[in-house]
Formats: structure tokens, sequence, C-alpha cells
């Protein structure tokens, strides 16, 4: 059903957009910062920057001031601003080994190299209402911090990098070592239109953007046992990394531009041999986003492994089908094109409907007839 | 630490008195000024080595010139000021200009400051590390 386009009711719809704003201001409560939401909504915040395809907390928190926190449409202006930007350069590849790491676990292995670090994690936290949290004021913000930052004292970070989980397995021989990929270039789905079957370059990019609820809905698909893979933990990183770009007019040299915060996650999956002679090894997958997000992370790791079935026999496994049917803009984008008019299209039904039902009750009235002549 | 890392992440405060002794002893000329931008942020996996981008980052640049050494700054986030003293310091320390010895010892305080800070996180996350007993039986 398509829509039609329509034109008027200018006053009606700038009524509406006064009538919003009105809503949110006439608690007359103070109004919400911008560094508020940044500092205080750090998962939102997160989100609508990986979803929205674009690192910048600064803007991320605006997106959801103005959207009144709404996710997909917070992310759907983060999308909106990155089209009106000038993309100048690649960043050289990231390097994991000089993140600085803020968490780190395993669920394959209680030992890890570096040991298990919980980090910032909600994780043990009773999903209980706290209800201390509505009297606090500025007095008991500040004691809480000032208590926190007197129990502890600074720590040498230490050497840089970690042994990665993956790699002793894969040293050890129980994971097999990918032929790398020694493409330098990476696909890119904001330049080029991707095709199916999309190589794993574009695979990645549109999973690392793709909605988390998205991703989450069909890895828990698999999980359930549609196209299941058997999914453990190898390894779930949260930190920030440096990013660096190379000087503009200084030839080999970089400029490091800041870090970013990354969520990082390799699952080990079900075993799997190529032949018949052939050794069984666990088989991996990888998802990686803005931010801290576990959740989409592990869910892009989960679905990165279940699109590497040869045979689809579950949506989670058909690639087409979770990449398309992931990003968050495209899909409530076209949600909400369905509140446009498409009055001319539904008419139309409505008048085959109409014909239909009349050609129905004439046959009916006909047997009818046929049968009381009986 | 490379000062470009250093001028992206240590304190606005002494960042800020950096610039100030540049721009008491030297020609600040803007060239471009502080203009917001996207650098695609690339990545590769760590399972298969594909090479893949993770989204664009937005970064501020700008391009000054201190007594006619040409300097440019790029930093993540919105702090106007950052990248325009970012800008001012490349043009300082990657060009050997004269105030560079000055400058570098300044820098060396900015990067003790930001590893104290990043060791102070370094200890609250070492806290938090954990040795769960398997429950037996």
């Amino acid at each position: 059903m398509g829509y039609v386009a329509v034109q008027g009711g200018t006053d009606a719809i700038e009524n509406s957009e006064k009538l919003s704003n009105y809503l949110r201001l006439k608690g007359k409560s103070l109004p919400l910062t911008v560094k508020q939401i940044q500092d205080q909504l750090r998962f939102l915040v997160d989100r609508v920057m990986g979803e929205g395809s674009l690192y910048s907390p600064f803007h991320a928190a605006l997106a959801i001031k103005q959207s009144e926190g709404d996710p997909l449409e917070a992310a759907f202006y983060i999308r909106a601003y990155r089209s009106t930007l000038k993309r100048i350069v690649d960043t050289l590849p990231l390097n994991m080994q000089e993140q600085r790491i803020t968490r780190r676990i395993s669920s394959a292995f209680k030992d890890i190299p570096g040991g298990q670090i919980l980090g910032p994690t909600q994780d043990y936290k009773q999903r209980m209402l706290d209800f201390s949290l509505v009297e606090e004021d500025e007095e008991a913000m500040h004691k809480a911090l000032s208590d926190y930052e007197a129990e502890l004292k600074p720590k040498p970070i230490g050497e840089k990098g970690f042994v990665k989980v993956v790699d002793i397995l894969k040293s050890q021989g129980l994971v097999k070592e990918a032929a790398r990929e020694t493409e330098e270039a990476a696909a890119d789905i904001t330049k080029e239109s991707v095709a199916f079957p999309a190589d794993r370059s574009s695979s990645l990019q549109m999973l690392s953007r793709s909605e988390t609820g998205g991703v989450l809905a069909l890895a828990y698909s698999s999980m359930r046992g549609y196209g299941s893979i058997h999914p453990t933990i190898a390894e779930l990183r949260v930190g920030h990394v440096p990013v660096r770009i190379p000087h503009p007019f200084r030839e080999n040299e970089t400029v490091t531009i800041g870090s970013i915060q990354v969520t990082e996650a390799e699952i080990l999956a079900k075993f799997e041999s190529c032949g018949q002679d052939e050794k069984p090894y666990f088989t991996l997958g990888y998802g990686c986003c803005f931010g801290c997000n576990e959740v989409k992370a592990i869910s892009m790791a989960v679905l990165d492994r279940t699109m590497k079935e040869e045979k689809a026999d579950a949506p989670a496994q058909d690639q087409e089908f979770v990449l398309m049917h992931t990003d968050g803009i495209e899909s409530s984008g076209f949600c909400a094109h369905f509140k446009l008019p498409h009055y001319i299209t539904f008419q139309s039904d409505l008048d085959r409907l109409r014909a239909t039902q009349e050609k129905k009750s004439k046959k009916e009235v006909k047997t009818g007839e046929n049968i009381n002549d009986l | 630490m490379h000062y470009s890392q250093v001028v992206a992440e240590g304190s606005m405060e002494g960042l800020k008195k950096i610039f100030d002794h540049i721009s008491q002893n030297a020609q600040i000329k803007i060239i471009r000024n502080v203009t917001p931008a996207m650098v695609m942020v690339r990545h590769r996996d760590s399972v298969e080595g594909t090479p893949f981008y993770m989204g664009e980052a937005f970064v501020l640049e700008c391009e000054v010139e201190v007594d006619r050494n040409l300097g440019y700054g790029c930093v993540l986030g919105y702090e106007p000021e950052r990248a325009f003293y970012a800008a001012v310091v490349d043009a300082v320390l990657g060009s050997g200009h004269k105030l560079s010895d000055q400058i570098k010892p300044m820098i060396d305080d900015l990067e003790k400051a930001l590893y104290s800070l990043w060791e102070q996180e370094a200890a609250r996350v070492a806290s938090t590390r954990v040795n769960f007993d398997v429950k037996k039986g």
C-alpha cells in the first residue's frame, strides 16, 4: 500500500509541535541539561551513539533531550545530523592492545590472564527500585563522590596489552586460526548499497550500527533454539581505546584525536569440522560497538556466527533477513511511514472489498433462491 | 604518549596555560577556523581479521600558523577551544618552533596529570577484580 502526498495543515502541525513542547515543560521542573544527560544517562547515550552511527556523547545527549528520551528518534536525529558533516579521513585501525580496560570477563574460563574484572556492572544488583534516588540532592551526590574518592589510592596502570582468551585457545589448537583477510580496505555500506550475500566487512559494519533490540531479538531466537549455536562468551571487554588519523600535512606522522569507549565480545560456538578426517574446532563470533552496550556486542557476536551457517534453517542464520531487519532507523522509519496518508490505496482496498462482498451477497441470494425453489 | 593525545585528553585548564604562554610569545594566525567534521572509525575484528568500519566519530578540526609554522588540530568531541589549542600546540611542537623547549615540559606536566587520573581509574577498576569460587555439590 502506498502513501499519497498531501498539503495544508500547517497551523495544525505548528500547534502540534507547540503542544508537544508544552507537555515537556508544563511540569515546571528544572531544565534538563545536556551535561546531565551525558553524565547520568550513560547507557542511553551510548546506545544512541551506536545506533546513530556517530560517536559523540554531546550530540547523543542533545538528541535524547530533543526526543524526550525516545532512543529510536534520538538515533534518527544523530543519523540525520551525521549526513550534514564532511567525512575527512579514515582512522588508523583501532589497536585494542592499547585499550584502557574498565571491564573484562569470560564465562568460558574462571581464570583468565589478568583476571576477571567486573568493572562498573549492574549485573549483580537486585532489580529492585531504589527509592533513595527520589531524595537524591547535590549534597548527597557530592558526599557519595568524595567518600568513594577517599577510599582508593591510585594504582600503577602496569603494562599495556593483555592476552586474549581466543588467542590462548588458538595456540592450543581448539580454535581454528582463520585465514586472515589480507585486503586492507573495508567495505563501506554508507557509500555503496549492500548486495547479498554481503561480505563480512559490510556485515560487521551493519551490525555495529544496528538497533540493540533488533539484534537482541534475532540473537535470542537463536539462543532459544531457532538456529542454535550454543554460544559461550570467551571474552567481553569494555574500555577506552585511542583513535589516530594520519597528519594531513606531515607525512608518516599521526595525530591522536582522543579515545572512544567500545564494547567488544568474542563468543565461542559449537564445534565443527570441515571434512570427515579433519579435527573439530570451536567456531567463533565477533561483536564490537560504540560505548558500553554489552547486550548489543554479545548479540552481534552471536549473529556473526549464526550467519555463517551454510544452510539457513532459521531467521538468525539468514544473512539478508538479519541485516535488513536490524537497522533501527530503517525499521522505525518504515513503521512510521504507515502514519502517512494512505487514502487512495486504502480507498482502492475498500472498493475491492465492497465489490467482493456485493458479489458474494448476490451469489448467496442466488444460492438461497435455489434452495427455496427446492 | 604523543603530544596530540595529551592535548586531546588532558585538562583544559593545563592546556589553556600552554596556549597563553604561546600566544604571549608568538604570532598566531588562524588559517581555518574550528570546523565540525567526522572521521570514519576503522577496526579489524579479532576473530578473522576482517577490516570493517564501526561508524563515524565527531571531530572538530582547525588550522593555524604560529610565526608562519603551520599547525593542525583535530579532537574528538565538542570542545572548540581544545581543537584551536591543539592546532597551536601542533604548530609549535610539530615544526620545532623556538618555543618548543619551553612547551615540552608543560606538556609533560599535563601528561603526568592525565596519567594520574588514569591511575585512579585503574585503581577503581582493579578493586572489582574477582575470583569466584565454584560451589561444590
